[in-house]
């Protein structure tokens, strides 16, 4: 038989034995003089207090008609005695000291540049550095190359810092570094803009401009500034190109840890705490249902935009490729002939530009994309059909993608460079007179006869009319520039009017390459022969060079066409300005070869179809 | 040295971290937090929690409110301030840390 006492214990009615309470209030007083020394002991005591009265309750409830000292043993296991907890209080309360006085600092002054041993691809600077400056190492790389590719010198520093820096003599402090990620939870495409959005921790909104601006600039930027038009030409498929490429290489965060690291240090709480919540209870799916169909919207017009500017971009580089395939087995056999055009490389960046710097950019850039390309497509392929999964080492690929995207801008930029230098256009009329001759016809050939080229004095021409142009063994460039015009002549004699125009930047180098061409006009007797050809300079570029003859016929005098070529009644002009390139071709009257006309009552009238009568 | 110290220890280690995390899904008075790392198989010595919810509260990290209750005295409901949050954040990521360096670690054994 037990003696039973009841307490009141924190607002709750215990029934307990007399001994299970002695033990009771030993163990309570012992906690009161634990919690004493600590601020908010009271408050503590209380609670546990509070804790033992429900769990002697929950015992009661289950039937116990009194707490014996059993139960109180049990509870006193339950909660711990307070040695066991002075362990825990002590260390916690430690703790709690410490973490007040030092904070965890991220970007350690006390630290050294080192080489890192972990974070390493060639030799472990890059690594190192990233470390040091705690960036994303991925980052420095980008620098480094950057650096390369531009001045050359990175290369240069890298070993001499690969020589210098002694590799970390730490362990690896494993901090949450902020990396760089494809966030494909706040995507629009492929979660690019969102990903270096946060690692770079501006808005996104500017993310996605930069890679957007480009194709907007391009149209506008035409009418108001021509650098930024030649800026926005060379972006629009760099910067796609690099946005592909991005996409490719950069990984998704699909771990909560790597979600973590996309924000780093700063996390926004709201980020983090819907990832949790999704990972811990499991449960609906619901996605942003309020924007998703704005940003559809956007996507459909940014994905049409691209298809619109990239496909004929790709098409042109298609095209461009082969060229440069054929101009590459001409440079590399030395073999001029080979394009049928007499084309080489030298020549054909003698053509472009007569800038010695931009030939040398011009070839070095189209070897890069055509190897590049060719090479990404040859291992490519390999990998898939070989199903050999190891990938290109990071440093060749990071360079390889770089050197593509320079050269493509520089391209581009190259070819805003060279419209530029068709703005301007010089003209110039010269006019000389023909010799008399006797005979009743005048004939116009561009065909010489064989007679003369008897006679050493030039040699026959080839007037095929698939090869618009050809390059000459002086490494002259040949082609129909020549247009042909029959008017009646003002007086009774015969002239010849040459319309001269040339294209440049500026009004001297517009009248320079006007100088570059020459006509070649002869008479003989009464046949005047006209080259359908115009011959440039050796190494001079191609600028639009344009002549129009105008063959002046007196009143009653009859003219006959001869082997003359069609294509000789067309003439063209040049538009190529900001934005637009046009090259307008029309055709001055045409007079069919072997048929005689006369000059009558100003007018030209066919003299076949009357003598057919 | 006995192995029930270090495995306390072990406890002791991630103790804060839990009980921060259990407030933080949902306001909750002590008793609810020791059922629900029962639940979770996570063993503790009951009366380290009071001392450590106290703690937490003069430091700023959390707060409560009474509560009536139709089956007893009033009872203590806890959340995380503003502080809570940050502090939860910092335990988070060292948490995250540690995880991975053991994993690390420990990945390599054989059985």
């Amino acid at each position: 038989m037990n003696k039973t006492i009841n307490i009141n214990l924190a607002g709750r009615l215990i029934t307990i034995n007399e001994d299970a309470f002695e033990i009771l209030q030993q163990y309570l007083n012992s906690l009161k003089s634990h919690f004493n020394k600590e601020e908010g002991g009271e408050e503590i005591l209380h609670d546990m207090e509070d804790r033992v009265s429900e769990l002697f309750e929950m015992k009661m409830k289950k039937g116990k008609v009194s707490i014996d000292v059993n139960d109180v043993n049990e509870i006193i296991a339950i909660m711990g005695r307070p040695e066991e907890l002075m362990d825990e209080s002590d260390s916690a309360s430690n703790e709690h000291k410490e973490k007040n006085s030092k904070q965890d600092p991220l970007i350690d002054f006390g630290k050294k540049l080192r080489k890192s041993k972990s974070e390493k691809i060639i030799g472990g600077v890059c690594g190192g550095m990233a470390h040091y400056f705690n960036i994303d190492p991925t980052i420095i790389r980008f620098i480094f190359a950057f650096i390369t590719l531009l001045w050359g010198t990175g290369l240069l520093i890298y070993v001499i810092l690969w020589a210098i820096l002694p590799y970390e003599d730490e362990k690896p402090v494993l901090k949450l570094k902020k990396r760089l990620y494809r966030n494909t939870e706040n995507k629009v495409l492929g979660g690019v803009c969102s990903g270096l959005a946060a690692y770079f921790n501006i808005d996104i909104i500017w993310m996605r401009l930069l890679f957007l601006a480009p194709f907007i600039l391009s149209v506008s930027a035409g009418y108001f500034d021509f650098h930024l038009f030649k800026i926005s030409l060379g972006g629009a498929p760099s910067l796609s190109l690099l946005y592909i490429i991005l996409w490719v290489i950069l990984p998704e965060a699909k771990t909560l840890t790597e979600k973590m690291e996309i924000q780093g240090e700063k996390l926004d709480v709201h980020n983090i705490s819907n990832a949790m919540k999704q990972q811990e209870s499991q449960q609906s799916e619901e996605k942003m249902p309020k924007k998703s169909v704005f940003w559809k919207l956007i996507k459909v017009v940014f994905l049409v935009a691209l298809a619109v500017v990239i496909f004929p971009v790709f098409i042109v580089s298609i095209i461009l490729l082969f060229v440069f395939f054929t101009i590459l087995l001409s440079y590399l056999f030395k073999i001029p002939q080979l394009s049928g055009m007499g084309l080489d490389a030298s020549s054909f960046a003698s053509l472009i530009t007569d800038n010695p710097m931009h030939q040398t950019g011009l070839i070095i850039s189209m070897f890069c994309i055509a190897f590049l390309l060719l090479w990404f497509i040859i291992t490519g392929f390999y990998r898939l059909l070989s199903g050999n999964k190891k990938k290109i080492a990071p440093w060749l690929r990071i360079s390889a993608i770089w050197l593509l995207i320079v050269s493509v801008f520089y391209l581009f930029w190259l070819g805003g460079n060279v419209a530029d230098d068709f703005k301007v256009k010089h003209f110039k009329k010269e006019t000389f007179h023909l010799q008399d001759f006797s005979s009743d016809t005048f004939i116009i050939s561009q065909k010489l006869s064989d007679s003369l080229e008897k006679e050493g004095y030039i040699k026959l021409y080839d007037l095929k009319e698939s090869s618009s142009f050809k390059i000459n063994e002086n490494n002259e460039l040949e082609f129909k520039g020549v247009s042909l015009n029959i008017v009646p002549s003002k007086d009774s004699f015969f002239h010849v009017e040459l319309e001269k125009t040339a294209y440049g930047s500026n009004e001297k180098r517009a009248k320079e390459a006007l100088q570059n061409m020459q006509v070649t006009i002869q008479q003989q007797g009464s046949m005047l022969y006209v080259n359908p050809n115009l011959t440039l300079k050796a190494n001079a570029p191609f600028r639009g060079q344009h002549v129009v003859v105008n063959i002046e016929i007196p009143e009653n005098k009859v003219f006959e066409p001869k082997d003359v070529s069609i294509y000789s009644w067309m003439t063209r002009e040049y538009n190529i300005g900001k934005g637009n390139v046009q090259i307008k071709k029309s055709y001055f009257p045409i007079y069919q070869n072997n048929n005689f006309y006369k000059v009558s009552n100003h007018e030209i009238v066919n003299m076949s179809n009357n003598e057919a009568e | 040295m006995n192995i029930e110290n270090t495995q306390s220890q072990m406890r002791k280690g991630v103790l804060e971290f839990c009980i921060l995390s259990i407030i933080r899904s949902k306001e909750v008075y002590p008793s609810e937090i020791i059922d629900t790392m029962k639940e979770a198989d996570l063993q503790l010595l009951e009366g380290t929690l009071y001392p450590l919810l106290t703690r937490l509260k003069n430091a700023g990290y959390l707060s409560y409110r009474w509560e009536e209750s139709s089956s007893g005295p009033p009872r203590k409901y806890f959340n995380l301030t503003e502080k809570g949050e940050k502090f939860y954040w910092q335990l988070a990521q060292t948490w995250q840390q540690l995880a991975n360096a053991v994993q690390i670690l420990t990945q390599n054994q054989k059985p």
